[in-house]
């Protein structure tokens, strides 16, 4: 899923974060956030994978943390990386309601 | 098999262009010693290049390399270095640049590379964890770095590579070529693209997965975290965020720092002052960020400039250093000419420093009638010409006409051309200048004395200028006085070694020296980087251990010179003008440096360093106690050893 975002700065560090979350070391080419150079224009765009691709993470939304995933933790402008976390998060619990996954 | 290591990688890639023979090296065995990055290359260039060896030799060696702390969340680890013998002073020589080329490096599985010999044809190197290539890159030479970069992605179809490449400047050994990470980040200075070019290397490509690990994750991360919540909380950061190193206008233009016509003038001229301020640029045309991995400041922008006479244009380009030292040396009045003449010296792979020294230096040879339009292939070099500086860095970087003299650098060209030039020649080392040397002692003394020949990269404290420190907690922090009087002469020189050991720690890791006491007093510290490299490596080191590594490969670099060049305390000397003339114009009008003082500084200087106050060589006292005893050996043989 791609979202827009405008302040990102492609620092990478989102990417390198998520990859340290959930693998225990640093490599950012498997996080399940990748950060996109945008091809209209200067800046960049955010990617969450969500389906399994590659050897990629599959995004879960850091569901067992309490507040901001790492990949939001580590972000120069969080407010917004969190608006498309929380967004994506929102998408994966309607899909999860929907599939019939949602135990509550 | 080696043991694991945490941090860095342990392997050097060792690449021979001459008999394409490739090597992978275990690099354990310097850590404790010289970290990674500068340090190992500083090592490497000392052990392995031999006396008689000139920069463009292929028996010169080039290192590329990647600092323990790149690839992690370490706040500020983005920067590469390129260090080998270099052009612009015949010795030691290193660059460093944001990068993601570094943190691709690393995930191929090295923490360094060296080039050695000289390939046959152009080349480029392509670097993975599953293999290296030395690919053909006959197609790509002539090209700039801009279109390099596309060429490489679309060759390799992969339009998410990063690339450290040269344009025609490196491949036409000019002596101050640049290296471009992508199209707008340059390893300036010291010429290290016409080392490349001189192997025929016109690139390196590098991307992979295999992982960096940490010994101490937990505490790593806690450190980084700490450390990034610091720089975000600092006062000021926002500001340096939003305008980078260009919002320091104001306090250069109140110091008397700007180099205005090659220093003949120490301020633009107050009517032009307010729409010379390039911070309104910023916010004008800024379009997008550019941030490097693991930065918490982000002080990149992409910008579209959208009226004037580079309507267009869209480049990244927010820095001090084109201003300073094209815009303000060569007398400009067009503050978006520092967006332009940015992106053109990047494309062409030239460095800003010496385009703007030797272009300066002509200007005022013209103004002052030592050079004629005989000498200028008919062209009028008149100050602020932004046409004719553009053409000029084109004639540069294809060695063509006039511009076959200016691509030696200043003081070269003053060389060649006589007449008694050489006084308007701004240059430390043979190396083009843009610090400003009058009105500032810290920093003057810094660029002076440093070893890669003038710059401020390597031991300067970059807030003296800033009028606005607070003593006491610089006192705190620094244990020196008077960082807050840039005027007084007395506690420079410590201020120097101290900012001399943070900048070979910073290089040595990775981390950006905007992320760094060097910037603010709330930012990272050596304790700080003892620590995370602690926790990294799992190697105990501690803030002293670190001094003492910095200050052995600051003594390994005079060595280096030592055997390369005839530097000694006559080139820790400012420049002629810095010598003679009283600042002009401005809050400073008549401040002169008091060449007694400067003096009674640099003995304090080199006691500190315990190196000879005559000669400025290192003592074998000094050289035993880093366990340098062979490079004191070496300097007796020379005749090079300090007197102690
Ligand atoms: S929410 Fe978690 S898994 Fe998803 S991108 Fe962020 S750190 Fe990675
Ligand atoms: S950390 Fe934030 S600014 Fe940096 S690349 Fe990720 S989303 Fe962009």
């Amino acid at each position: 899923m791609d979202y827009n975002m405008n302040l990102c700065g492609g620092c990478l560090t989102c990417e390198i974060a998520c990859s340290y979350k959930h693998t225990g070391e640093f490599n950012h080419l498997v996080s399940a956030i990748e950060i996109i150079e945008r091809e209209d224009k200067p800046g960049y765009k955010v990617r969450i994978h969500h389906d399994n691709c590659g050897d990629r993470i599959v995004c879960d939304g850091c569901i067992d943390i309490e507040g901001d995933p790492l990949c939001v933790q580590y972000c120069r402008k969080s407010d917004d990386l969190r608006t498309i976390i929380n967004a994506f998060r929102a998408t994966l619990r309607s899909q999860q309601k929907s599939e019939g996954y949602e135990n509550e | 098999m080696s043991k694991e290591n945490y941090g860095f990688t342990g392997k050097t890639l060792r690449i021979n262009l001459t008999s394409k023979e490739i090597k992978v090296e275990d690099n354990t065995k310097y850590f404790k010693e010289w970290l990674t990055s500068s340090g190992y290359a500083a090592k490497i260039v000392y052990d392995e290049i031999k006396e008689w060896v000139t920069p463009f030799d292929p028996a010169n060696k080039i290192i590329f390399s990647a600092g323990v702390l790149i690839g992690t969340v370490a706040p500020g680890a983005c920067k590469m270095n390129i260090s080998t013998i270099g052009p612009m002073t015949g010795g030691w020589a290193t660059g460093s640049s944001d990068s993601y080329v570094a943190m691709e490096l690393k995930h191929a599985g090295y923490d360094a590379v060296i080039v050695e010999g000289r390939s046959h044809f152009p080349c480029y190197l392509w670097i993975t964890d599953e293999k290296v290539e030395i690919k053909d890159a006959t197609a790509l030479w002539g090209k700039t770095t801009w279109d390099t970069l596309d060429a490489i992605r679309e060759e390799l179809n992969d339009n998410k590579l990063h690339i450290v490449s040269i344009g025609p400047a490196g491949e036409n050994l000019v002596r101050g070529a640049s290296v471009i990470q992508d199209r707008n980040r340059g390893f300036g200075r010291c010429g290290t693209g016409a080392v490349m070019g001189s192997k025929n290397l016109k690139a390196l490509v590098c991307k992979g997965k295999s992982p960096i690990k940490v010994a101490n994750g937990d505490k790593f991360m806690k450190k980084a975290m700490e450390l990034r919540n610091r720089i975000l909380n600092a006062s000021n950061t926002d500001k340096f965020s939003k305008y980078s190193t260009l919002g320091i206008f104001q306090k250069k233009q109140d110091m008397g720092a700007i180099p205005y016509k090659n220093c003949q003038e120490s301020v633009f001229p107050e009517d032009t002052d307010v729409s010379m301020d390039p911070a309104p640029i910023v916010d004008k045309y800024t379009v997008a960020k550019q941030n490097f991995p693991g930065c918490p400041i982000g002080c990149g922008r992409h910008m579209e400039i959208t009226d004037g006479p580079y309507k267009g244009l869209v480049t990244e380009g927010n820095h001090w250093e084109p201003f300073g030292t094209i815009v303000a040396r060569c007398g400009c009045k067009e503050p978006t000419f520092m967006v332009k003449v940015s992106a053109y010296c990047n494309e062409l792979g030239v460095d800003f420093n010496l385009a703007g020294g030797a272009i300066a230096w002509a200007m005022e040879c013209y103004q002052r009638g030592i050079l004629t339009k005989e000498d200028t292939d008919g062209m009028a070099l008149e100050w602020g010409d932004e046409p004719v500086i553009l053409e000029m860095i084109r004639k540069i970087s294809y060695r063509e006409g006039f511009g076959n003299i200016l691509a030696e650098g200043c003081k070269r060209a003053s060389d060649i051309i006589g007449r008694n030039s050489s006084y308007y020649a701004i240059h430390i080392k043979g190396q083009d200048l843009y610090e400003c040397l009058r009105g500032s002692n810290a920093w003057a003394l810094g660029a002076i004395v440093s070893t890669r020949g003038g710059g401020h990269t390597t031991g300067t404290c970059g807030f003296e200028q800033m009028l606005s420190v607070d003593n006491e907690k610089a006192y705190k922090i620094l244990g020196v006085r008077n960082v807050d009087d840039p005027l007084t002469y007395e506690g420079k020189a410590e201020i120097t070694y101290l900012y001399e050991i943070l900048h070979r720690i910073n290089n040595c890791t990775g981390i950006c020296h905007q992320n760094t006491i060097y910037n603010n007093l709330d930012y990272i510290d050596i304790p700080d980087i003892a620590e995370l490299l602690t926790y990294a490596t799992g190697i105990e080191l501690s803030a002293q251990d670190l001094r003492d590594i910095a200050m052995r490969q600051l003594n390994l670099e005079k060595a280096i010179n030592a055997r390369f060049t005839d530097f000694s305390r006559k080139d820790d000397m400012p420049t002629l003008r810095d010598q003679t003339e009283p600042m002009r114009k401005g809050k400073m009008d008549g401040w002169k440096l008091d060449m007694d003082k400067y003096n009674k500084m640099l003995d304090e200087y080199y006691t500190i360093h315990d190196w000879d106050k005559e000669t400025a060589y290192p003592t074998r006292r000094i050289l035993e106690k880093y366990g340098l005893d062979y490079v004191a050996d070496e300097l007796e043989r020379i005749g090079k050893i300090g007197k102690e």
